[in-house]
């Protein structure tokens, strides 16, 4: 020990050292973004074979120093404060690990669960398709009684290599934490896709609306949670790949290669009720917030195949205005949002179609308008 | 004065004292496992075994708890010797205690002189990569290499201790001075924010990243990352303030006074005559399951004046002894691509061995001693029996 913490300054002559492979000093991979404009960090994990897989972290969740086996490690959850937390592991492994079947079953045996047969595997996983990546997603609860353990892995096959991202910790923690989990699968993507890199930002922090944030923007319904709502969109709306959040995604091209956004999502519950929800769209635009007694004259309600829509229609003002055509409907527990957002003009010329769309939103399994 | 020293006398020679520090030991041991949660194998090891007292911090003030392994362990050994001093007969009926003792009294000298003297490294090697040094799990040096020379880079290491007590090092191989304008133990590395606040560093990676203080983790599976800016300041003005970190994966480059030079905050290194290279790391499983049965390094020995060229093999508790280090297969890495070997320089290793010997030795002539002794008398008894 003492010859351990000895301040003795050496100095000697060694046979000419080559450096790491990189030219310039790096900045280590993981770290956290405290700055109020960037609140986010993008890990890069290079692979031996130069794969990569790259995602950003909400800057709550702490980075741990990767382990051995490790090609990220992050705590989630605020430790700080004092909460319980989580642990996310992002490992991979080259071909394909023995498999789906194999690696959930694997997984199951960590919670004390029993492993399931192949016909049952298709019960459990959600499978979801984003950034040209296919996850696999599955989320048990198990372990002993007295201290509940949830785990939410996801298995991603890319580039001949499997990658996990498991998610575990006490069940309460990792249920409060699973939306923010959502929303971070959303960013994982692969290093080297241009495009995607380009399309992927910093994850916005919504306006303050008195409602937890990520509940009103990342919750995700699974599809096998219960009976979803089906749709016919106009034909010239351009449909979007789907992602973990949104159940349905189109652009919508006006002149001059102006396009607005619609995005369908759901959500289990309220959500925060009407006024919430309508403030929140109404904060977006930088417009004030309604009192209670001021919602009825803003919204306009429809029925249409035994859904009660809650329009919501508002604008923000100046040269380069936006319009939010918002409808909410409540369906099965959940509440389901469609929100066209875009240029002012292009929104308020679309508006009779997007009035005229909701009219065909009904019960998937209900007769086609 | 004489009652005196019989009552210190029958202190230290009394069994009172043995079964109270035996017990003792046991409450240490118990009380250090609890805590290891909250500080860590080696954090545990500092605060309750290698010290005569253990502190708490209680309100920021620092208390004395409980007596410390050192203290413990020293008394014992004041115990033992002293007792075995003062009833030491030379006799053979005694030769099996003496013997047994004597390897105790041993096994608590080596114990100490390993807390004093053993150093723990790691060695990481991938298939085909040479070294001939290992690199310290816990401590750092900022080094500053001159490699202006087409051959040999010159080296000045300066412990991470010297930039804790933020020492000004004026060293003979170096042009400048090395300032520590300020030392973080634990930080966390940040990309800067444009409107950041203005940066100690002024030249190198840290104008983009900023190092921010953070608590000491004593957990096992976290490690520290110490940052420090550093100034090198010459006479003729300062030639710059540089961010150096263990966070950081490449030393920095720059230029003074037509030199070439690289600056580094790296795990301390321990450089041998000799160099290791990996041949091929073996993960073997049992057929058909992915449980682990063993691993392994087969690795190439050289040294520099060719006296050893020739391949070992380190398998789990089949270490390499060489050159005064131990060697043991401790890990591995990036799909089974990288061996961890954990290397020790231990110079009284040799101790534990010598006294379980002893030990052993002295057990088997006092069981031998009280069977012959027993035989004995037992023998008359089935004659008469007859």
């Amino acid at each position: 020990m003492a010859a351990c913490r000895d301040t003795k300054i050496s100095s000697y002559r060694i046979p000419k050292e080559k450096d790491l492979s990189l030219a310039e000093p790096a900045v280590p991979p993981v770290g956290a973004m405290p700055s109020s404009s960037e609140n986010r960090t993008v890990a890069t994990v290079p692979q031996a074979d130069g794969a990569d897989l790259i995602w950003t972290v909400p800057w709550l969740w702490k980075a741990k120093p990767p382990s051995a086996m490790r090609k990220g490690s992050y705590t989630v959850g605020d430790a700080d404060a004092g909460e319980a937390v989580g642990d996310l592991s992002i490992t991979a492994f080259p071909g394909d690990v023995g498999g789906e079947r194999a690696n959930v079953n694997r997984w199951r045996g960590q919670l004390q669960l029993e492993p399931l047969a192949e016909a049952e595997l298709s019960r459990v996983i959600t499978r979801v398709t984003q950034n040209g990546l296919n996850l696999s997603i599955v989320d048990f609860v198990g372990g002993p009684a007295s201290h509940g353990q949830r785990m939410i892995g996801v298995i991603v096959p890319f580039k001949g290599a499997t990658w996990f991202f498991k998610f575990t910790g006490p069940e309460a923690v990792v249920a409060k934490a699973k939306p923010a989990f959502i929303a971070f699968l959303e960013t994982v993507k692969p290093a080297s896709d241009p495009v995607a890199n380009a399309s992927v930002s910093a994850l916005p922090i919504p306006a303050d609306t008195g409602i937890s944030p990520i509940a009103m923007t990342n919750t995700v319904v699974p599809p096998e949670a219960g009976p979803g709502l089906a749709w016919t969109a106009p034909t010239r709306w351009q449909s979007k790949p789907g992602s973990v959040m949104r159940k349905g995604s189109y652009i919508v091209a006006g002149e001059g290669g102006v396009t607005a956004d619609l995005s369908i999502t759901a959500f289990p519950g309220a959500v925060g009720g009407e006024l919430a929800n309508t403030n929140r769209w109404r904060g977006q635009l930088g417009l004030p917030p309604l009192a209670e007694s001021e919602l009825e004259a803003a919204v306009t309600r429809l029925n249409a195949n035994d859904l009660a829509f809650t329009l919501v229609d508002g604008a923000s003002t100046g040269a380069d205005a936006k319009r939010i055509l918002g409808a909410m409907v409540p369906y099965q527990g959940a509440m389901w949002f469609f929100k066209l957002t875009g240029p002012d003009a292009l929104v308020a010329r679309e508006k009779p179609v997007f009035v005229e769309f909701l009219q065909t939103v009904r019960p998937s399994a209900g007769p086609r308008p | 004065m004489k009652s005196l020293f019989r009552h210190v006398r029958n202190f230290f020679v009394s069994l009172q004292l043995t079964v109270a520090l035996l017990v003792l030991g046991m409450l240490l041991i118990f009380a250090a496992t609890l805590d290891q949660t909250n500080l860590g194998i080696w954090g545990i090891q500092q605060k309750w075994f290698r010290t005569f007292v253990v502190m708490q911090e209680v309100r920021g003030v620092p208390l004395p708890l409980f007596p410390g392994g050192y203290l413990l362990g020293g008394l014992l050994l004041i115990n033992l010797i002293s007792a075995h001093v003062y009833r030491f007969q030379l006799s053979w009926r005694k030769a099996g205690i003496f013997l047994t003792h004597s390897g105790l009294i041993l096994l608590l000298i080596g114990e100490l002189l390993s807390g004093l003297w053993q150093e723990d490294y790691h060695m990481r090697l991938t298939a085909g990569e040479t070294r001939n040094y290992a690199e310290s799990a816990r401590f750092n040096e900022l080094v500053l290499t001159d490699i202006t020379d087409a051959k040999f880079d010159d080296v000045v290491a300066i412990p991470e201790d010297v930039l804790a007590q933020h020492e000004t090092v004026q060293h003979p191989k170096l042009p400048f001075r090395v300032v520590t304008k300020a030392y973080f133990p634990n930080s966390l590395l940040q990309r800067r924010a444009t409107d950041a606040p203005p940066s100690l560093a002024t030249t190198g990676v840290g104008l983009g990243v900023v190092a921010a203080p953070q608590p000491l983790t004593y957990k096992q599976a976290e490690a520290n990352t110490p940052s420090a800016y550093i100034e090198l300041a010459a006479t003729d003005g300062s030639a710059g303030t540089f961010l150096v970190s263990s966070g950081l994966v490449a030393p920095q480059h720059f230029d003074y006074n037509g030199h070439q030079w690289k600056i580094d905050l790296r795990p301390r290194r321990l450089y041998r005559p000799f160099s290791l290279t990996l041949l091929k790391f073996s993960h073997d499983r049992y057929a058909g399951t992915e449980i682990p049965k063993n691993f392994s390094s087969r690795l190439h020995l050289t040294t520099a004046g060719g006296q050893d060229d020739r391949d070992v093999l380190i398998y789990m508790n089949n270490p390499l002894r060489y050159a005064g280090l131990t060697i043991y297969q401790a890990g591995f890495e990036n799909n089974d691509r990288i061996t961890i070997l954990q290397v020790v320089r231990n110079p009284s290793w040799i101790l534990p061995y010598v006294s379980c010997a002893l030990m052993a030795a002295g057990l088997i002539v006092q069981f031998g001693l009280h069977l012959f002794g027993f035989l004995k008398k037992r023998h008359p008894a089935v004659l008469a029996s007859a």
